[in-house]
């Protein structure tokens, strides 16, 4: 078998990055506060385009509500989803159990570092050069593509999404849909720098370009690596869940098949797949059922002459069993159908996931973000990226409490606050202060004065600790502090007014 | 009843972009198949619902030159128009995905109502094939502007001919 190098991202050094440092693949280690880089965000040409393109999934689909027949689903795959929390671990041992008796290799890892360690060592001991991958969001959990590209192993996405973002340096702004913040002239634009020649922005132009070139790598790859929707314990099944038929394509022809799943994806039993399948892919696509849902139940059997030889399943924790106990264990339930990102007015607003500046952008992100291991207390920021309207929780096929759980971890980010205690004390002395009318009309007036005396730009930058907070904030206008109470009152007299002459004419 | 499903199944599947036609017998069923398959280049599984099916086409020597790929099914769902599909010796999971345009026979007796119903019935295989492939129309994607895109790294075009079993 001969492996040679990777057709479909032959020229890529011809591609010129033109991209935010924040929407890089690889997440730079220290980042900055993010309201600085969700005000970049809006500047961004793309963010209005995504965020147009974003509104009309979000208005066609009529993301937030419930076919009858869906409903029903909805409800049993909300049940289904918490059955496995009270004893995550029985099941990951049942599943795993299967799994080998199955033929598959299992490998547990606590962290991304072990998991990025069992698959570059299974790459290595069989020679692999070249990996196809079907799409995987554990995989960018682990970075795992360039920790293998500077192993020398060369690794190609093949969902046409993932293909995209790849090729620009970029991870997905989306769960389901990596690409959606791109149009057809951007991606002919990349394409057109790779081929070295002008191409057709026509999405079936664009379709067949990226077709051809994939096609090679399906039949050359040494090794096949999927993510896992769904991981059945009872018969160690592993489902994938597709459009394209990548998963089937990576699953079948490679000679090695590794598959990465995070513990949550466990599932009780095979039959699951009944009401989970239908479930995932109204929200994610609204669709009854993708084109393919791939069923993995181990490597080719004697006589058969495709499928992996070699079938890994690589199940990483990254700080998920964490959760378990605490009401944060609902994220846990989660079956990644991107739905809550639609559905989020501030995700739409700045133009998808990337200024979350994290692996998983908008509310399930936010949530999941500061429970993963590998950056802690970084994005614990991360839930104030939300305007707590609860538009995720309608729009959360397993009814995960989405607003619950990111308030819950304002409180727990504001608790661990070095000056949590001053932050307290003054959050109390201002409460104290606008008791009484006096004391808010009080700060009204001194707040009109300070408008009036001061500069602006003194104003904009709040002095110590105040200074990180300003940032990227916008300061309402201090002259006018009082003008919505006087607006009210004006209002609240012209009503008086015509109602007192309405009486008087009755009276008459 | 059957013939509602029957009948359900192409309406579902048709809305998935494929194409179900119901024939009257397994012998019009492969009519179908050989009708459709023409004389490009075919993988034919070997699986007993296939017996007796010529194809004018020959096998390629590499089954990624196939343009055709025709097989049998584990079973259907009416409600979604879905195909499963396991491997076996002879039944390799390629002929389904490698060629441009996959045709399938599927036996009345194994048209499940719906997709649950289906799941429940591979679920009972004992013991479960290596692998199963649901499918559910021709390959696409939305990943660009959302636009649908038919055929993406799968088949362009799938067919299936329903027929009564005894």
């Amino acid at each position: 078998m001969t492996e040679q190098h990777s057709s479909a991202l032959a020229g890529r050094e011809r591609i010129r990055p033109d991209r935010p440092e924040w929407a890089a693949g690889d997440i730079p280690p220290h980042r900055r506060p993010l309201p600085l880089i969700t005000r970049d965000a809006l500047t961004v040409p793309t963010a209005r385009p995504t965020h147009d393109r974003l509104a009309a999934l979000n208005e066609q689909r009529h993301v937030g509500t419930w076919s009858p027949e869906v409903a029903e689903l909805r409800e049993r795959g909300a049940a289904i989803r918490r059955e496995t929390l009270p004893d995550l671990e029985k099941y990951l041992r049942q599943l795993t159990g299967n799994v080998e008796r199955n033929g598959g290799v299992v490998h547990r890892a606590a962290t991304p570092a072990d998991a990025r360690a069992a698959i570059e060592r299974i790459a290595r001991e069989n020679g692999v050069r070249l990996v196809v991958k079907s799409k995987s969001m554990a995989t960018e959990e682990i970075h795992l593509n360039s920790h293998l590209t500077a192993h020398g192993i060369e690794v190609v996405e093949t969902d046409l999404g993932e293909y995209i973002v790849q090729l620009a340096d970029e991870r997905p702004s989306h769960i389901v849909g990596p690409a959606l913040h791109k149009s057809r002239q951007d991606v002919a634009d990349l394409f057109g720098q790779l081929a070295g020649d002008v191409v057709s922005g026509e999405p079936d132009d664009l379709a067949a370009f990226a077709r051809t070139r994939l096609r090679a790598d399906f039949k050359a790859a040494g090794m096949g690596i999927s993510g896992v929707n769904f991981a059945a314990a009872d018969t160690g099944t592993l489902a994938i869940v597709t459009n394209e038929g990548n998963a089937d394509m990576v699953t079948s022809q490679p000679r090695i098949h590794v598959a990465v799943m995070t513990v949550e994806k466990v599932i009780p039993r095979f039959a699951d797949l009944g009401v989970l399948v239908p479930l995932l892919c109204d929200a994610a696509t609204k669709q009854r059922v993708s084109v393919y849902q791939t069923l993995v139940n181990g490597p080719r059997r004697e006589g058969e002459t495709d499928g992996p030889e070699q079938l890994h399943l690589v199940i990483l924790d990254n700080g998920r069993t964490k959760a378990l106990g605490t009401p944060q264990e609902e994220v846990l339930a989660c079956i990644r159908c991107g739905n809550c990102q639609i559905a989020c007015p501030v995700y739409r607003t700045v133009g998808g996931g990337h200024p979350y500046s994290a692996v998983y952008g908008g509310p399930i992100g936010a949530v999941l973000g500061p429970l993963l291991g590998e950056r802690p207390n970084q994005d614990s920021d991360l839930p104030f990226l939300s305007s707590l309207c609860g538009a995720c929780f309608d729009a959360c096929p397993v009814k995960i409490p989405i607003p619950d759980l990111l308030v819950n971890l304002r409180a727990e980010h504001e608790r661990a606050r070095p000056d949590a205690r001053t932050a307290r004390a003054g959050w109390r002395a201002w409460s104290l202060v606008w008791r009484t009318e006096t004391g808010f009309r009080v700060t009204l007036a001194a707040a009109r004065l300070a408008g009036r005396l001061l500069p602006e730009r003194l104003l904009a930058r709040l002095p110590g600790p105040g200074r990180g907070w300003a940032g990227g904030r916008t300061l309402p206008p201090l002259r006018e502090a009082g003008a919505f109470r006087r607006w009210f009152r004006r209002r609240e007299e012209t009503r008086d007014r015509k109602e007192n002459r309405a009486r008087d004419r009755r009276q008459a | 009843m059957k013939r509602e499903l029957a009948e359900l199944f192409r309406d579902r599947l048709a809305a998935a972009g494929g194409l179900a036609e119901l024939a009257a017998s397994h012998d019009e069923a492969l009519s179908l198949i050989r009708h459709w398959s023409g004389d490009r280049p075919v993988l034919v599984d070997d699986h007993p619902d296939l017996k007796g099916l010529e194809v004018a086409g020959a096998r390629p020597a590499d089954p990624w030159d196939a343009e055709v790929g025709i097989t049998g099914v584990l079973g259907a769902a009416a409600d979604t128009g879905t195909l499963a599909l396991g491997p076996a010796p002879g039944r390799p999971r390629g002929t389904a995905v490698l060629p441009g345009t996959h045709l399938a026979v599927v036996p009345l007796s194994r048209l499940y109502a719906d997709y649950a119903e289906l799941i429940a019935a591979l679920g009972r295989l004992d013991p479960m094939p290596s692998g199963m492939q649901l499918v559910t129309g021709p390959s696409r994607s939305g990943d660009i502007e959302s636009a649908m895109i038919q055929g993406m790294h799968g088949p362009r075009a799938v067919r299936v001919a329903v027929y009564p079993d005894a």
